[in-house]
Formats: C-alpha cells, structure tokens, sequence
C-alpha cells in the first residue's frame, strides 16, 4: 500500500473512533426507549423528538449553563486581572522577593486541587462563602493564578522594552503603561489564559460538587450527573440532556475553533 | 526649549560596571548635538539619564534650571525616538502620535488639530489611519519622528535613529531630521555610532570612549584638530593613516622615506630622536607629481569611484597599534585586529589614498603616494594626545 | 526594569499574593494540622500520626495509590499517539484540516459528559459490545466497567480519548511553527520517513514533549476526579478509586477528615517528587547535551 494510502486509513480509523461518542449521543437522543434497548448502535429511525422536552422539563439546563457561564466569567476576570498586576511588577520591577514569588507561584501548578478541599470547605463555612458565587469564584481564580501568572510573566517579559520607555517618556504612568500598553499588547497570552483558565473552570466537577450544593447554585457539569442519576435507565432522555449540556460549548468551538486552538497551544509552541 | 547640562554626571550598574565617568558637558537651547563613539562607550547610557530611563549615579543632570536627578521620565518633558521606533502596534499612526499628549490631557480637539498638523508637515496625511506595520521603514521613521515632535519637548532625544535604514534611505533621512531640528529649533542630542552621521547632522560633536568624553567641538574643528589618537581614527571617512615614524630635525622619517615638516607644531621639536605616531588623511594624499614629498609602497587594490579612485597601499612602515587604534578597528570589524597584528610584525601597514581619475595599475605593483605635508598629524605614542 | 517607590512592587503583587494565601498556602498547611488530628467538625484534639497508621492500614488506600501511579501509564500512550498522528497531519494528509478539527473535537466535551456518555458505551449491552457481538467478536465483547479487572483499564481509555485531542493540536501547532527547510533537506539527503522522525522532527519537538509529559503527568495524578467519578464511581468495589477520589469519599461521603487529610498530604507529596523527578531528568538530559 502506498504511504499516502496509510495515512488515510490511520486517520480516518482514528476520526471515527474520536466521533463515534458524539453520534452516540446524538443518535441515541432521537431513539424512543425501545428503539434503543431494541438496538444501541442503530440509525435512529424514525427519528423521536420526545426526549429533548422530557430532558428540558426534567432538568434545569438553563440555569446550570448561567451558573456556570457566571463562575467561568468571574473566575477568569479575578484571575486575570489579578495575574496581571503581579506579572507586570514581576517582569517589570526590581524588589526584594521577586524571583521566589515567581518560583513559588509557579510551582503552585502541580498541587492538586483536591489537597486544599477539606480546609478550604472549612474556612469557607465559617466565612459563610459556601453556596455563593463569590466563594467559589475566588477558589476558581486562585487555583488558576499560577498558571496565569507564569504565562503572563513569561509574556510580559518579552515585549520589547523600548516599547514601554517610549510610553514612560511619552508621559505615560506605571499603571497606564500596563493598562494601554502592555496589555494591548498581550493579546495571545490573554486569549490563552482565556481558553485554557476558562475551560479549567467550565469542566471542574469536584470543587463544584462540594462548594455549591444548593439546587439554584447547581453548575452545569454538577447538574449533568444529578440529571444523569435522575434518568439513569433512560438512556435516550440522558443522551439529550448530555447534547443539550454540549451545545454551547460546541457552538463556540464551530465559531471560535482558530481562538480555540490556538490559545491553547499558543504557551507550549515556543518552549 | 531648554539647555542640557551635566555635571559630573557618572553611571555605575549594580554589578559594578561603569558605564559612565565624570561627564561635563553643557548643550546650548537649541542646539544640535550628537554623542558618537563605539559600541559600549557610554553615549546611550549618557541619554538615557537624560531621559530618565537610566538612574544617574552621580552628579547631575540639569533640564533648563531643573535639576531632573530625581524626575521620572514624564515628569521631564522629553521625548525620544528609538532605534527600532518603538511604535505602538496596536495603535493606529494618529494614535501613536496623539499618545503623549493624551497622557498629558490635552482636550481632544486641540490634541487632533495637533496631529493633523505634525502629519501635514512630515507627510504622513494619508497614513494617519494605518497600523504601524502597514508602513514602509523610512513611514516609520517619520511617525517616530512626529510623536516626539508633536508634544513640542524642552528636549529631544535620537537614540540611534537611522541605524535600521537602508543605506539610501538614510542619507534622505539624515537631511530630513536635520531640516526638521531646525524648523523646530528644539534642543537635540542625537546618538549614533556612525561618524558620517555626526559630522554631517551635529552643530556640535562629542566623541566619547570608554565612559569618558574624549573632546567636544563642531565637526570641522573635529576633522582638523583631533585631540588624541582616538579621535583621529574614530573620525572621517575613510579612517585617517596612522603610521609609525621617527621625528628628524625639520622631517619625520616613515619606514624608507622622510618627509618634511614644516607646518609642524614646535613642541615636535621636543621629540627629535624619538618615536611618534604620524596621521596622514587620505583626503591628503594623492599620486605624487614632480619633487613632491612621497611614500613609496605596494599597490593591493584601488577602487575606481568615478572622479577619483580610492587607493588601498601597502607601505613598509610599522603601523600605530595603540589600544585607541585597535578599538575603533575592533568596532568596526573584529578580523581587522588580527590582520592589523600580523602586518605589524611584518612592519608594513596598510595605506589609503584618493588619487584623480583612474589608477592602471596592477595589484602588487610599486606606487607613490604624494603627500601634502602640511596636513600632518603627530601623536605622543605614551599617551595618545595630539602634539601640538 | 521601571523605577517604582520601593512599596509599588508591593501594591502590585498583592492581590494575587493575598489570593494564593487563601486558596493555597492557608489550606495547604492546615490540611498538615488536620492530618494529626482527630476532627470533629473544625478541630479536634492532636493525635500524632494516627491518621496515617489508619491511613496505612486501610487497603483500599493502596488501591486507590495504585490505580494513581497506573494512570500515569496513560501519559507515553498519550505521548506516542499525539505526536504520531500530529505527524500525519504535518505531511497534508489530504483533508487534514479536517481531521485536525474532528481529533479535537473529543476536548471540547466536558469530562462529566465525556465520563457519563462513556459510562452507556461501555455498559454490558452497551453499544460497544453490541457492535463487537454483530461483527461476531463476541470473545472482545467483556465486561468494561462491571469487571474489577478491566474497569481501571477503561477509566484510562476514556481519558486517553479526550485527552488526545489536545496532545494533538499541540505537536502539530509545534510542527507547523518549525520551518521546512531542514525537513526538505533531509529529504534530499536521502532520510525516508521514519529517518526523518527521528533525526529532524523529534528533536526539534523536545521542548514541547518535555511541556507535554508535564502536563498529561499533572492531569493524570491530580485532574481524573471528574472520569472516574462519571464512569465508575470508583468501583467495582475500589477496583478504579483513585487517590483523588479517595480524599473526597473519606473527607465528605464518610466523615473521616483526618483521614483524608492524610492522603491529601500523601498526595501533595507524590506530585512534589514526581513532578520534581521529571523536572531532574529533563535538567540532566539538558546538561548532557551541552556536555
């Protein structure tokens, strides 16, 4: 066989193999229930749309994606701009401490999340933050800091710096500097730390589970397993619920897939 | 407008290098002075404490009657242009213009009438709506050009302006600033490491080597009357002849031939018998016609230009080695020291001259170089300073 | 660097500082405390290294810190897999644009949804096993998530699934990043493919391999909660707990807090060393080639 030949077959047995989940999905959420006992991998048809109003009706998707649409925004906002601020005086000023923060905040990476829930569930108790948006977007924005930082510092340091003294000289303050010039500047690191932080946040399970218990407060992926344990032997009503709770993120995959990609592999590349 | 002065002005970095020394220097209001000398000779550094992008260490800087030691950089009321321009690239060309005066809080109205005008005069009208890399180099000059001039700064700083244009371009551009200087009338000091551009540009000239300010004087009195050996090679082009000679009573003897010298300072007198080192400029040194004084060497290449052909020679003279000699050959090619080293211990050394018309003859064969014996430069070998 | 008053700096790094302490460095050391206590609710009384004794003892901890470190075997699947179909996709596989979206697709579905779709696929009578058995390979069609044998393995299947997408995309951002000439000329000197692999392509990814292994081996250790919890809860019996898993069942399903404590510090520490062990390796292999 010819290499070419090899290649497409590698390729395309791989693409069925990365889409097949989703034709699960999606196939099995237009079968009746007895379509599917009758057959898992069949063609749905005729095709029944019956479960998507039983899916909407049994769960709140609704409110779990404006939850979690909340918590991603705010997480990524705190974390951001909180990153900014101490990557720009890490990259950019000289004190005492500058190089272990900087080590000590990027080694932070490694600690799993898990590791800090027992105390931090505590404190949060005491402080009355459990079961608030507040509570867990500063738990979010922390853990996703020393990544930020590291990326920003890393991007900070190497914009060129006659950019910032033409700034300084130009009147511009420290702030102003940072604010009108670094920052524009940084758009691919941000664009990272928007995809990689965001989608972190949007997929976290546990510290949801645990910090937001309350049926209002419920975010999208805690709300895809109650409604999974809700409708468990009906798996055609699970299926459109999972599709249902995949849309907005494949919406912005199919519009934004160039950001996407990119942003995520954009602090990787030059390492 | 203001005038600039230094006092005693020095930098050391934290590492302990010492970038500047004991710097005196006064910039008249409405001056244009350039800082030239090689690479790591303190001339960017002098600036940038002018700007206030670099701590000064010691003594002060003065603005008009303001001392700025203290003063951050926009609190000093400069404005520099880079090397690479450093123009904003996310901003358009209006923007980037309009950017010192924003953070100064100039009303809008007033900041766009400014701008408007700052683009009529540099030609940029069209441009005012691109993006930084949507402009040719020499666009980008100009805009670099017209965000310092448009705040209408006590001082402008040029670090090195022209150094990323092509060479055509630059001779276009050295002339347009020149214009623009003056038009403006605003106190200039210009940074550049390449000789032609400070004598062409400057009012005035400092030379500086090694932290320390070696002379300060317009540009002809530059070429005419050098003060060291540093100077003298570091300034014209192409680089003044310096060769090793014995002074004789009335003459100086190079190698096989002597020449006369009569316009000679006395005090050459007081090296009778002993060692110097003679400048010769190639500007001052053609084929020898009649009873001429001559030096007599080998042809190695000439170089037709035209009018006048740009003779490469070779003498049996022991060339000038000295430190001052080997820096200004080092910053322009590092193979040059190692090729001027061995033709020392061969005693010969290589010669330039300007002879009229063209030079049929082939390479190696013998040539006389007439010179205007007049026109010599003699230079203690101990110290370097210009005998005079 | 800018001039600043010597506290500007400080001004600037606060925040972040502030929110490190509250996330990370306050949990972090009371999480140590409560590993010597007895908690009952917020405190208890101090109880030296009962917990860890305890911790010792209970066989499922083992499990669960095996089934951790046998995760981490994902991380060279992962690896070889990545950069073998980045690779393909380099070479303009025709189409492959197109394939670069659909391999990436799996990334892009939440891990909750990935486990929970995953958990109907591999079920007995799921829709694996049901095509195995139509295209009479019955003898494959085992028992994926209801066998303790098998249900780790398939834990690591589905991971491998999503997580290749973006091993993927990464290698091959790296390729097209790298310029042509060298593969070009490689070619002409007579390198086939797999010459060109190992001599060009390989060596001019190493960083990003080092960044990758980095990366999958953090996931792997600290990041699975959210699968294993979807598609096993853990079980058969302990058959998947990982240690992740473990902590959350002790400290909140089973109120044993000094327990889970214990773990956690455990856990801390093996992401210490073994992120520091890579890091030692990665630092030897960079002197060795300056050597």
């Amino acid at each position: 066989m010819k290499a070419s030949t090899l290649r497409q077959v590698a390729l395309f047995a791989a693409a069925i193999v990365a889409l097949y989940p989703v034709w699960f999905m999606l196939s099995t959420a237009f079968k009746t229930q007895h379509q599917y006992l009758q057959n898992p991998y069949a063609f749905p048809w005729p095709l029944s749309l019956g479960n998507f109003s039983d899916a909407v009706h049994g769960g709140s998707f609704l409110r779990w994606f404006k939850n979690s649409a909340i918590l991603t925004i705010g997480a990524v906002i705190v974390s951001t701009a909180a990153a900014a601020l101490a990557a720009y005086a890490i990259a950019r000023m000289r004190f005492l401490g500058r190089n272990v923060l900087f080590a000590l905040s990027t080694a932070l990476m490694v600690v799993p999340p898990v590791v800090m829930l027992l105390p931090l569930f505590i404190l949060f108790t005491n402080l009355n933050l459990v079961s608030t948006y507040q509570g867990v977007v500063l738990i979010y924005a922390g853990l996703t800091l020393p990544f930020s930082i590291y990326m920003l510092t890393n991007f900070f340091r190497s914009i060129p710096h006659e950019l910032i003294e033409s700034a300084l000289t130009d009147g511009a303050r420290n702030f102003s500097v940072l604010w009108r010039i670094v920052l524009p500047l940084s758009a691919p690191a941000l664009v990272t730390l928007v995809v990689v932080n965001g989608l972190w946040v949007w997929n976290e399970l546990l510290i949801a589970l645990v910090f937001l218990p309350s049926d209002n407060l419920k975010t999208l992926m805690v709300g895809v397993t109650v409604f999974q344990s809700r409708y468990n032997l009906n798996v055609p009503v699970t299926m459109a619920g999972m599709l249902l709770a995949s849309v907005p993120m494949l919406l912005v995959y199919l519009f934004g897939q160039r950001f996407f990609i990119r942003g995520l592999t954009a602090g990787a590349v030059k390492g | 407008m203001a005038a600039v002065r230094f006092t005693g002005a020095g930098k050391v970095y934290p590492d302990g290098t010492r970038a500047l020394e004991r710097f005196e220097l006064e910039v008249a209001d409405g001056e244009f002075m350039v800082f030239v000398g090689p690479s790591g000779c303190g001339k960017t550094t002098a600036l940038r404490m002018v700007a206030g992008l670099e701590e000064i260490s010691e003594g002060e800087i003065r603005i008009g009657e303001r001392v700025v030691n203290d003063l951050e950089p926009q609190e000093r009321d400069v404005a520099m242009v880079f090397q690479n321009y450093a123009l904003y690239p996310h901003m358009s060309v209006r923007d980037n213009i309009a950017f010192g005066l924003k953070m100064r809080k100039v009303p809008r109205g007033e900041r766009d009438r400014a701008v408007d005008e700052i683009g009529r005069v540099l030609g940029l009208g069209e441009l005012l709506d691109r993006k930084p890399r949507q402009l040719s180099g020499g666009q980008r000059q100009r805009v670099a050009m017209g965000r310092a001039i448009v705040r209408n700064p006590a001082v402008f700083l040029m670090d090195e302006p022209l150094s990323n244009l092509d060479a055509r371009l630059r001779v276009q551009m050295r002339a347009e600033i020149s214009r623009i200087q003056h038009e403006v009338g605003a106190t200039t000091i210009y940074v550049t490491h390449d000789q032609v551009e400070a004598m062409t540009m400057g009012d005035r000239v400092a030379v500086l080597r090694k932290g320390r300010l070696q002379q300060v004087d317009d540009p002809q009195r530059l070429f005419d009357e050098p003060v060291n050996l540093f100077v003298a090679s570091f300034i014209g082009s192409p680089e003044m002849n310096l060769l090793e000679g014995t002074v004789e009573d009335g003459a100086v003897r190079l190698g096989g031939d002597v020449l006369p010298t009569p316009g000679a300072p006395a005090r050459l007198a007081e090296y009778a018998g002993r060692r110097v080192a003679v400048g010769i400029r190639p500007e001052y040194a053609h084929a020898a016609d009649g009873d001429a004084p001559r030096l007599r060497g080998r042809l190695l290449v000439a170089e037709p230009l035209g009018a006048e052909s740009l003779v490469h020679a070779e003498l049996d003279v022991p060339p000038v080695l000295s430190e001052e000699v080997l820096e200004v050959a080092r910053d322009a090619d590092a193979a040059a020291v190692t090729e001027l080293r061995s033709a020392a211990e061969e005693r010969r050394t290589p010669f330039l001259a300007r002879f009229a018309g063209t030079v049929r003859r082939g390479s190696g064969e013998p040539i006389e170089i007439g010179v205007d014996v007049s026109r010599l430069y003699f230079f203690d070998l101990e110290s370097g300073s210009a005998i005079r | 660097m800018l001039r600043t008053r010597v506290w500007v700096p400080y001004l600037y790094v606060a925040p972040a500082v502030a929110l490190l302490c509250l996330v990370f460095a306050y949990p972090v050391v009371r999480v140590v405390d409560f590993s010597t206590r007895l908690i009952r609710g917020a405190n208890g009384p101090y109880v030296g290294s009962l917990n860890y004794q305890l911790v010792w003892e209970d066989s499922t901890f083992h499990d669960a810190l095996k089934h951790s470190a046998l995760l981490l075997l994902a991380v060279p699947v992962l690896l070889v897999l990545s950069i073998f179909f980045a690779v393909l996709l380099y070479e303009r596989a025709r189409g492959w644009r197109i394939y670069r979206s659909v391999l990436f697709l799996p990334y892009i579905l939440a891990v909750p949804i990935v486990g929970i779709v995953a958990s109907y696929i591999f079920e007995l009578n799921g829709a694996l096993n049901s095509i195995l058995r139509a295209v009479h390979l019955n003898g494959l069609a085992l028992d994926w998530l209801g066998s303790e044998k098998l249900s780790l393995l398939t834990v690591g299947i589905v991971i491998v699934w999503r997580e290749l997408g973006f091993g993927i995309v990464l290698f091959l951002a790296r390729l097209l990043s790298m310029s042509e000439d060298q593969l070009e000329a490689a070619r002409i000197d007579g390198a086939n493919w797999w010459a060109r692999l190992r001599y060009v392509i390989l060596p001019e990814l190493r960083g990003t391999i080092e960044f990758y292994v980095v990366v999958a081996s953090i996931t792997m250790i600290a990041w699975v909660f959210a699968y294993v919890y979807t598609l096993t809860s853990g079980g058969p019996g302990t058959s998947s707990t990982v240690l992740e898993l473990y902590i959350y069942n002790q400290g909140l399903r089973n109120s044993l807090p000094g327990m889970a404590s214990a773990v956690a510090v455990v856990l801390l520490a093996v992401s210490i060393v073994s992120i520091s062990l890579l890091l030692v390796v990665r630092a030897r292999a960079r002197a060795e080639e300056l050597a």
